[in-house]
């Protein structure tokens, strides 16, 4: 299966210029997407349909790894989709590019320039920082959460936002803002919620001491079920005992023990 | 409080058999606890999960109520040459209002801005958030401008100011420029008719 490089990129070409991705395409699938957003879905509570990344769409379409798809399903507008599509839809997308752009690889040793590939670079921000501030940036962004896509650090994150929020830290950095600074200043905005590690006050000491405190419950927990084992293994009484004896020996088991089988124990 | 519990019911019942009760009545009184203690624990946390499931993780509450508004200088929209800024809003009840025409939740609360704007209560402000200022002017003349002005922030710098995090995102200032809340996500009728109508009230009503 040989296929010479020349037709390769013409046959990618064709593919991507009269394929779903051409503008007509785009333009297509936008008008379906209004005319079924307009028909069939409807906002429901406040908070979940927030197109920008907030609701579930938004978050589904921004917040994900597979730039080229989301870059692809946001061109189309499918960020307002109902929620039960977009995955899929997305899913589509992002095979579809991945194919484009694999064959491109295997067909191809020069990269193609395509908008298939050029969608997979994020967006790059001007200049390149030193390397020591680049070394700052990589441990702050990891520090840092991004609020469009929780549970991605702002390194991570291919949300806009978090693309703002790092180039206003890279600012910060090269004015010559400590780390502390840098985050006080979104903490200042964002509140604690920014901080992957949350700082230590009343307000958040359940969240840091609250683990111990279980393990310290547990612990006694299980302190008291052995002794009870214990005081449940203890002989029974005999009839030798004397009456005092046996009252004081009765009135200490009453402390200890408290199950049925130590019960048994002292019958 | 589990082991609260169950310690208390242990003195109790050492208690009991000092004072005389019967060994019967201390294992009923036992047995009830060890029935209902796990009854009592298990509603409790059923009742804090049913809790959760109301609850939006994706809201974060703003760390700028009771704080200044943060001052910007930002063009108008319709008018790029001219400036605003909160400070000439000084002395009124005011809403910021973020907006973008990229935005689907926008177009969702749209009228019922559109509607809080002829009730002519309180002036709204509308923030373009990283925005094309031509696509906006557009969609304000397609879907109503219930806006006294509006301002662009085409690099969304001043935007991080404010800790906006997504669009729609509302925010009530008072005379003194002070955020006194904010609202995350579309508006519709009952935010604007149980809390920011009421809020803004009161607001109007303080010196």
């Amino acid at each position: 299966m040989h296929l010479k490089p020349r037709a390769a990129i013409a046959k990618c070409k064709t593919l991507i210029n009269t394929g779903i991705f051409s503008d007509f395409g785009l333009k297509m699938l936008a008008e379906w997407r209004v005319w079924f957003s307009g028909n069939f879905s409807k906002p429901s509570r406040a908070g979940e349909v927030r197109a920008d990344g907030f609701g579930k769409h938004g978050t589904r379409t921004q917040c994900t790894a597979s730039t080229a798809g989301a870059k692809f399903a946001h061109a189309a507008g499918f960020e307002k989709f109902p929620s039960v599509f977009l995955p899929l839809v997305r899913g589509a997308y992002t095979c579809a590019v991945a194919s484009v752009v694999s064959a491109a690889f295997v067909f191809l040793s020069v990269g193609v320039v395509s908008p298939a590939a050029n969608a997979q670079v994020q967006t790059p921000e001007a200049g390149l920082p030193s390397p020591a501030v680049a070394k700052r940036l990589k441990t702050l962004e990891s520090e840092l959460r991004c609020l469009v896509c929780q549970n991605q650090t702002l390194a991570e994150s291919p949300a806009g936002l978090a693309g703002d929020l790092r180039r206003e830290v890279r600012l910060l950095v090269e004015q010559g803002k400590t780390d502390a600074e840098v985050k006080a200043f979104l903490r200042a905005r964002y509140g604690d919620f920014v901080l992957y590690r949350p700082p230590v006050d009343p307000k958040t000491y359940l969240l840091w001491f609250g683990p111990f405190g279980l393990l310290l419950i547990g612990a006694a927990i299980g302190w008291m079920i052995t002794r009870r084992r214990h005081a449940a293994k203890a002989p029974p009484l005999t009839a030798a005992a004397s009456s005092v004896e046996q009252a004081s020996q009765q009135h200490a088991r009453a402390l200890l023990v408290e199950d049925a089988h130590a019960e048994d124990g002292r019958k | 409080m589990s082991v609260d519990q169950t310690q208390s019911s242990s003195v109790a019942a050492a208690d009991a058999t000092i004072g005389g009760v019967s060994s019967a009545g201390v294992s009923s009184t036992r047995r009830a606890w060890q029935f209902f203690l796990p009854l009592v624990i298990f509603v409790a946390l059923v009742w804090f999960l049913y809790q959760g499931l109301f609850l939006n993780p994706r809201e974060v509450p703003s760390a700028l109520i009771n704080k200044p508004a943060p001052a910007f200088s930002l063009a108008k929209l319709h008018a790029p040459d001219q400036t605003f800024s909160p400070a000439e809003m000084q002395g009124k009840v005011w809403l910021l209002n973020v907006w973008g025409s990229w935005c689907a939740s926008c177009r969702y609360e749209h009228p019922f801005l559109n509607d809080l704007a002829k009730q002519q209560v309180v002036p709204v402000v509308g923030f373009n958030w990283k925005d094309d200022p031509t696509a906006a002017k557009s969609w304000l003349v397609k879907y109503g401008d219930p806006y006294q002005l509006s301002v662009s922030d085409l690099d969304g710098r001043v935007a991080i100011n404010w800790g906006v995090y997504g669009a729609p995102e509302t925010f009530v200032i008072d005379k003194a420029g002070m955020i006194r809340y904010k609202h995350t996500g579309p508006i519709d009728a009952k935010v604007l008719n149980e809390t920011l109508l009421p809020l803004i009230r009161d607001l109007k009503r303080a010196s």
